[in-house]
């Protein structure tokens, strides 16, 4: 799939906008004018409420795509993530998008297996939609250090979704790759988005079982569009390329982990 | 209300800008990363990402960090290299509908020298813009804008080696910027861009380390706007060439600042990543200023501070 080519810059509107775990909420757009239709694992950066003090948008990923708006969801945690946390219904921002290269469906055959933590559950949240769209039932590992920090979402019904807790108040206990049976890896394709250390894990498995894997990378970001070179991301045969173009997802056997 | 003919035109060395709002270099790629999101016909100048003559991959990430009133970067002159910037930019500077100057770097003389000879009499390229000031790489850089007898000797080979606009771009992390002014306007440039950023660094007291990994970088943003505001007005009492003033600018009034304190033409940057329109809004805000207060020309600032 091709990166878009052509993202736009345009206002939109606050329709929804609730708490879905402790630290998280879903915020819904709605776009002023019609814009390109994003994929699953394409971003948006929404412009800084605080331009002045804080001038960088802040990229997100999309978890739902709408006819006319979109929602995602996001993780409260510093300046721009709890200024907008207090925006009411009708609050009104602008977005750029669509930007980066989307997920790619899986390779004939094989079963995916989605794995997210933390803000990594909106580009997964998407990607299980999509999937389930086109005929696949993905298995959905969703991996956080406790119950309440799991986002209550309404995901696809033919998606079989497993919660991972490290703490055990929830579903299995351990982290994401507990829930995975070992018999499972081997013709999946694997998907994941979320801190580190879990994506590389998940990179180790595919490889163990000779599995194709994509990881959605976070960097930051200056201007979203590959123009700064801001949003470096270090490659396995040397040099880098940018989470906002030839990423956020990429193939993780091209990643120096 | 009577409208007064306004002429918006930027004059360095024989050449013109339509208007006086350029985007600044790195902050805008090669030009065509914003052709969706800016009206590209409606800028001064689009000043590139650096040329050098290789090909660079830029410092170990992260590479940015937000801080207060601006961000920290250390890009470290990410490039391809002047073989793959005329066989895969150029012909995309080409099609662009505005003048395109080409920011240029390097590690010696001999880098400056072999870009600028490269690009001399290249018709798509209305000039460049010798970058003496990045803070973020260890040789080169800014050691060429720190010292005004190493610049003035720079200045003096790419003069022979260049014909066309040749503009230097000044650092602020000097002690006295009307010094490094001089050498430039001396040996022959034609113009003066001013700032470049201020070095800057932010610490992470959780994990004790710098949010970049070089330590320091490049601080831009509203926050260093007056350092910026200030040099321009001292180095407009220096030299007598045209500056281009930038550091900080997100609005029309902050253009005017600038244009005000002597400047003749500015460049937006860090302000393009919070909306790529602002050039467009700024063009637009200044005529309608000169509309208002009677200015027709731009060198009608100048005698208003
Ligand atoms: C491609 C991509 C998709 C993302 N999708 C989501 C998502 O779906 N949900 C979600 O909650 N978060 C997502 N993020 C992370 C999100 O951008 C940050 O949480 C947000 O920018 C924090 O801003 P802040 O002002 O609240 O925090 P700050 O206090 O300013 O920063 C906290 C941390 O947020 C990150 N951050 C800050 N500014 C930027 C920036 N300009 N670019 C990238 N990262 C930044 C840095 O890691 C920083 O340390 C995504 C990031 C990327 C790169
Ligand atoms: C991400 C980034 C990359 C930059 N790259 C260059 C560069 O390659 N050459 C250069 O002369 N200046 C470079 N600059 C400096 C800007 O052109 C400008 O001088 C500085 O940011 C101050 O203006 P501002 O506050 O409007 O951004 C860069 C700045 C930023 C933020
Ligand atoms: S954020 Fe500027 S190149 Fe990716």
């Amino acid at each position: 799939m091709t990166p878009s080519q052509f993202p736009s810059h345009g206002t939109v509107t606050v329709v929804s906008h609730t708490t879905v775990a402790q630290g998280y909420k879903r915020m819904e757009l709605q776009y002023a004018n019609p814009v390109p239709q994003p994929e699953a694992g394409q971003f948006f950066t929404l412009a800084s409420p605080l331009p002045a003090f804080t001038p960088l948008r802040r990229p997100f990923a999309y978890a739902e795509t709408f006819p006319n708006g979109f929602s995602f969801i996001y993780e409260l945690r510093g300046q721009v993530t709890q200024a907008i946390a207090q925006w009411p219904v009708g609050t009104q921002s602008d977005v750029i998008g669509p930007l980066g290269t989307p997920f790619p469906l899986p390779t004939e055959q094989r079963k995916p297996i989605l794995v997210a933590g933390g803000i990594g559950v909106g580009p997964i949240y998407a990607l299980a939609h999509t999937l389930c769209k086109n005929g696949y039932a993905p298995i959905v590992s969703l991996g956080s250090r406790e119950a309440a920090l799991i986002p209550d979402l309404d995901w696809p019904a033919s998606a079989d979704v497993r919660i991972c807790t490290d703490d055990g108040s929830k579903g299995i206990h351990g982290n994401a790759l507990a829930a995975l049976q070992p018999d499972e890896s081997k013709d999946a394709e694997f998907y994941s988005c979320g801190p580190h250390p879990m994506m590389k894990a998940v990179y180790q498995l595919a490889q163990k079982n000779d599995a194709p894997s994509w990881s959605s990378l976070e960097e930051m970001m200056a201007c979203g569009v590959g123009a700064c070179q801001g949003c470096a991301i270090p490659m396995e045969d040397g040099g880098y390329e940018r989470a906002c173009v030839e990423g956020p997802v990429f193939d993780s056997r091209r990643l120096a982990w | 209300m009577v409208t007064t003919q306004i002429d918006t035109t930027v004059r360095i060395a024989g050449k013109t800008w339509t208007n006086p709002v350029g985007v600044a270099s790195g902050t805008f790629g090669f030009g065509e990363e914003y052709a969706s999101l800016c009206d590209l016909e409606q800028l001064g100048a689009i000043f590139t990402k650096a040329v050098t003559p290789e090909k660079r991959d830029g410092n170990t990430p992260p590479r940015l960090a937000n801080v207060d009133g601006g961000m920290l970067n250390a890009i470290g002159l990410a490039n391809p290299g002047l073989e793959s910037f005329l066989q895969l930019k150029m012909p995309k500077i080409e099609s662009l509908p505005c003048p395109a100057i080409i920011n240029v770097a390097g590690a010696s003389v001999d880098d400056y020298i072999k870009v600028a000879e490269t690009l001399n009499h290249h018709e798509a390229i209305w000039g460049i813009e010798v970058n003496v000031s990045c803070p973020n790489v260890d040789h080169g850089g800014m050691a060429f804008g720190t010292n005004p007898k190493v610049l003035g000797s720079l200045v003096k080979q790419l003069r022979k080696a260049y014909d066309g606009p040749l503009i230097v771009k000044l650092s602020p992390n000097v002690t006295d910027i009307t010094e490094t002014a001089r050498a430039a306007e001396a040996e022959g440039a034609d113009a003066l861009s001013c700032i470049n950023t201020v070095t800057g660094m932010k610490i992470d007291v959780n994990t004790r380390r710098p949010l970049i990994s070089r330590g320091t970088a490049g601080f831009s943003g509203s926050a260093i706007r007056p350092i910026g505001v200030a040099a321009v007005w001292r180095v407009s009492k220096a030299v007598s060439i045209p500056i281009i003033g930038l550091g900080g600018i997100g609005c029309t009034n902050d253009a005017l600042e600038y244009l005000l304190a002597g400047a003749s033409a500015i460049q937006v940057g860090t302000a393009l990543f919070s909306n790529p329109k602002i050039p467009n809004d700024i063009t637009k805000g200044i005529e309608e200023y000169m509309q208002e207060n009677g200015f027709q020309s731009l060198s009608d600032f100048h005698g208003h501070f």
